[in-house]
């Protein structure tokens, strides 16, 4: 069975006086298996974030399902919802999302502490992921004093404390430069490795050509879908670059 | 551009902000009138033919002056803080094209706008409210309130200058601002990342020894003249104590919490401790204000209706008698012959006596060790105990007792404590102490601001060997017995005063000194005083209030903008929203109740003090003075409370927007 199941999905959204209608997404139907690296691609508009709110439960579908093994997320009651965004969820921002009134170290700690763990619990499982991520000399420095590359992986660490089945991650490249970019990516594919599932929305070609499989969003629909197979990261760029040019050139056409 | 586009765009923006501009707007119209009230009562003639209207006038020019000052300080701030929150305003109209000297033509619109509307309705609500504060100021000092409508026009002119002056600082400085910062910097306005607060240890513990020693001062001095001198050292110690532990304290206290992890990682800890030092670091002086100014207006309410209250008390403790008279150099039959001379007046005016006193002793001033008292000129005035002798049979003719001395022994009456004590020691010579819980003209004593004691002794014999032996004191009088006479009569006010004014004409040619005071005569200019005091004291007191809930009004506002953001990364760490808004409302809830709670405090230390020294004014109701106060802090901290419930409403709706 596979880990997340997405039936259906169609949201549309109302504006206040109930006068017009933006349907945001039609009708989005896909699956990820344990283990996998999904990417998904689209322009701006084009419904990526919407999709993934839904799938982070902070928003709701007007119609359709998200299963997270076997359970309906869209079903959850309030109350629940935010135990099970802790509790199953990793979430990465593309501007990071730290808070600002805390040290890098605390920020990391948060959901622990929401989940009322002991603080030498935390210690232990924070210095060895901060260390994996390459921030444990900058783990009691502030989000101000830090660079964006670095504010990033404090936010992965944070995403990972724990353990989500999930790690759910909104372009994560948005705001860093492209050295930053590189670390991070080499990140997120060291955590593929070793058995992370990654879900990951982007319109950066570089960014989607890491990932196992690439989902194409537009209009609100999936539109096509690219597997890595064997290819290399370039060879996966290639792919997606031109997949890209069909997208917006005339894909109606050739589909 | 047309002159009609700058007007329109200004227009625009001062309803696009209505948030902020309309409290704005508003506290200018307070100011205004507050302002235009007390300069027109100040100028106001009506006062002129009153008794005590020069005690009156001057409180409120004093008055007037602190207002002045305070408004122009608050206005400053309260512009400082509607500019900073419109920063991203103006870059995002500077990026469209507009220059800074648009910009500056369109705030130019807004700021007299803001004027006009500010000193057209406030002076119109300054006139209305003046004639009902006039009315009851003049009642409350016992005159009937005349018909007409005061209005003084050098009191709007006044007003307008102040007015002008200050809208034309803060237009410049908001000026400077624009003109100081990069277009860029305009856009991204009030969101720079901020550094944690350093903890100054050294400020904080100074702030805790200062308070510790306003506090100590206050509970420590037992006697009221002290009290007086010491009151101002007491009240700087807790200003500056008040001042470093809200600014350096609190963050001291957090630091302290944050270290401890076992407290620091908790869920319900965790965001309140560094939220609140960031709220610490941000308003700290703010609300140490909020304290400072509440304390100021507890203590100024609460004393100066409980003195309001007593009057009658004080009035009677102060004047025995209708008409006192005061006289030296004289022997007892000199004496005598007054009395008559003053009954046969009584007579004239168509009146029977209806009581008198007579007192014939010394005083002394005395330091005292214990159950010893010494004679000490340099006591004078200051501290340590003054000494009225007298004879039992004087006093007791003039309280209509019976009491009886043996060998030996002396009644003692403490003005303003118990003496408490089985012996007393008086110029060396012991005597066995009999205390009695009343004393003739006891508030000839209080009036000479030390704690005083009545001493009786047996005859005038040993009246005058005490006086012999007194050393030189500033004045041979004091070697001398002096007589103290005070008589009621059957009488309406009418001919009390004629009384007074008979009894004024005595021919004092005999005499090395003598004088006279009627009570009723007093009354008025004392109603002036404790009137015009406890009026002052309202008026501030309203005035710091809307202050207060100003400055709280707009803190809270601008931390709701900040606060929106942490609540949407909370949530999608995963906190609740229950959670986030419980974590949010404590925060809010301590930062807006710590200066009341603070202020509260202070009162209820500064009260051992305030009770002192009201003694030396002859109030000595501590239980009045206690209930006034509890009266204040209630209707104060309902005010408070409503004032918070009005800013959490627009607090929650920015918040979860």
């Amino acid at each position: 069975m596979a880990m997340l199941e997405v039936n259906c999905l169609e949201k549309i959204y109302k504006t206040r006086l109930g006068g017009n209608q933006v349907q945001a997404l039609w009708d989005v139907s896909f699956s990820v298996e344990q283990g996998e690296y999904l990417a998904i691609m689209g322009e701006s508009g084009s419904g990526k974030t919407t999709l993934l709110n839904i799938l982070a439960a902070l928003d709701r579908p007007t119609s359709g399902s998200v299963l997270l093994d076997g359970c309906d997320i869209t079903d959850l009651p309030e109350k629940e919802i935010s135990k099970f965004r802790r509790d199953h969820l990793g979430f990465v921002f593309q501007d990071f999302n730290l808070l600002d009134t805390f040290s890098l170290r605390d920020n990391i700690y948060l959901p622990m502490v929401l989940a009322g763990k002991k603080p030498e619990e935390m210690k232990a499982k924070a210095e060895p992921l901060a260390k994996r991520l390459g921030i444990e000399d900058v783990l009691d420095k502030f989000p101000y004093e830090v660079s964006g590359g670095q504010k990033q992986r404090a936010a992965v660490t944070r995403a990972l404390m724990m353990d989500p089945e999930l790690l759910l991650a909104d372009e994560p490249t948005g705001a860093l430069d492209s050295k930053a970019t590189d670390e991070l990516l080499q990140v997120f594919s060291e955590l593929h490795t070793a058995g992370q599932t990654i879900l990951m929305v982007t319109h950066s070609t570089k960014a989607a050509s890491h990932a196992s499989r690439v989902l194409f969003i537009k209009d609100g629909e999936v539109f096509h879908q690219l597997y890595r197979g064997n290819s290399t990261n370039e060879e996966m760029y290639q792919k997606i670059a031109n997949t890209l040019t069909l997208l917006t050139t005339g894909g109606d056409e050739n589909e | 551009m047309s002159k009609g586009f700058y007007r329109q765009l200004a227009k625009t923006n001062m309803k696009k902000n209505g948030k902020t501009y309309t409290p704005y707007i508003l506290s200018v119209i307070a100011a205004v009138a507050m302002f235009y009230i007390i300069q027109s009562l100040a100028l106001n003639p009506g006062f002129e033919n009153m008794l005590g209207f020069d005690t009156m006038n001057s409180i409120l020019i004093f008055a007037c002056w602190v207002v002045r000052f305070f408004l122009v300080i608050f206005m400053l701030y309260t512009n400082s803080f509607l500019i900073k929150q419109r920063r991203k305003e103006f870059g995002v109209y500077h990026m469209l094209g507009l220059e800074k000297k648009h910009l500056a033509i369109t705030l130019f619109w807004e700021s007299l706008s803001v004027l006009v509307i500010g000193l057209f309705a406030g002076i119109l609500f300054g006139m209305l409210l003046d004639k009902l504060l006039y009315a009851v100021l003049i009642r409350m000092l016992g005159f009937s309130v005349p018909l007409g409508f005061f209005v003084s026009p050098l009191a709007i002119g006044r007003t307008v200058v102040l007015f002008v002056v200050i809208m034309a600082l803060n237009y410049f400085y908001d000026i400077a601002q624009i003109h100081a910062t990069s277009p860029i910097e305009l856009l991204h306005g009030t969101d720079m990342g901020e550094k944690e607060p350093r903890a100054k240890w050294l400020l904080a513990i100074l702030g805790f020894i200062l308070l510790a020693t306003g506090y100590t001062i206050s509970l420590k001095i037992e006697d009221p003249v002290s009290a007086l001198a010491m009151f101002f050292v007491a009240v700087l110690c807790v200003i500056f104590g008040t001042y470093l532990l809200f600014t350096a304290g609190s963050i001291a206290l957090l630091k302290l919490l944050k270290k401890k992890k076992s407290f620091y990682y908790k869920t319900n800890h965790f965001v309140s401790v560094s939220g609140m030092m960031y709220r610490m670091k941000q308003n700290a002086i703010g609300l140490a204000h909020i304290c400072v100014l509440s304390t100021m207006v507890l203590v100024m309410i609460s004393t100066t209706s409980s003195m309001m209250f007593s009057m009658h008390d004080i009035l009677y403790t102060r004047y025995p008698m209708q008409n006192m008279c005061y006289v030296s150099g004289t022997s007892r039959s000199d004496d005598q012959k007054m009395i008559e001379a003053i009954h046969q007046m009584a007579k004239e005016t168509g009146c029977d006596v209806k009581d008198e006193i007579y007192v014939r002793g010394c005083i002394i001033y005395t330091r005292r060790h214990g159950d010893a008292f010494e004679a000490d000129a340099s006591a004078m005035g200051t501290s340590a105990g003054v000494l009225f002798c007298m004879n039992l049979e004087d006093y007791n003719k003039s309280m209509h007792t019976k009491e009886t001395l043996e060998p030996g022994e002396v009644l003692v009456y403490a003005a303003h404590e118990r003496y408490g004590k089985d012996m007393i020691e008086i110029m060396g010579q012991d005597y066995r102490a009999k205390e009695v819980k009343k004393a003739p003209c006891n508030g000839i004593l209080a009036s000479y601001m030390s704690s005083g004691y009545y001493i009786v002794f047996p005859d005038e014999a040993a009246v005058e060997q005490i006086a012999e032996h007194i050393p030189y004191q500033y004045d041979d009088c004091f070697n001398e017995l002096r007589s103290y006479y005070g008589i009621d009569i059957d009488g309406d006010a009418d001919q009390q005063k004629e009384l007074y004014k008979k009894i004024q004409k005595y021919p004092s040619t005999n005499m090395s000194s003598f004088s006279v005071e009627n009570r009723n005569v007093n009354e008025k200019s004392l109603n002036a005083l404790y009137g015009g005091l406890f009026f002052t004291g309202a008026f501030l007191g309203v005035l710091f209030m809307i202050a207060t809930v100003l400055i709280i009004y707009y803190k809270q506002m601008s931390e709701g903008y900040d606060d929106r953001k942490r609540f949407h990364i909370m949530q999608q760490v995963g906190m609740t929203h229950e959670e986030v808004s419980s974590a949010i409302r404590s925060q809010v809830l301590m930062v807006f109740f710590m200066p009341l709670v603070a202020a509260c405090i202070h009162t209820c230390f500064a009260f051992p003090m305030i009770r002192r020294m009201l003694s030396l004014f002859n109030m000595r109701n501590t239980a009045l003075l206690a209930g006034c106060m509890v009266g204040c802090f209630v209707v104060f901290g309902i005010i408070y409370v409503l004032v918070y419930l009005m800013t959490a409403r627009t607090y929650n709706r920015i918040v979860q927007e």
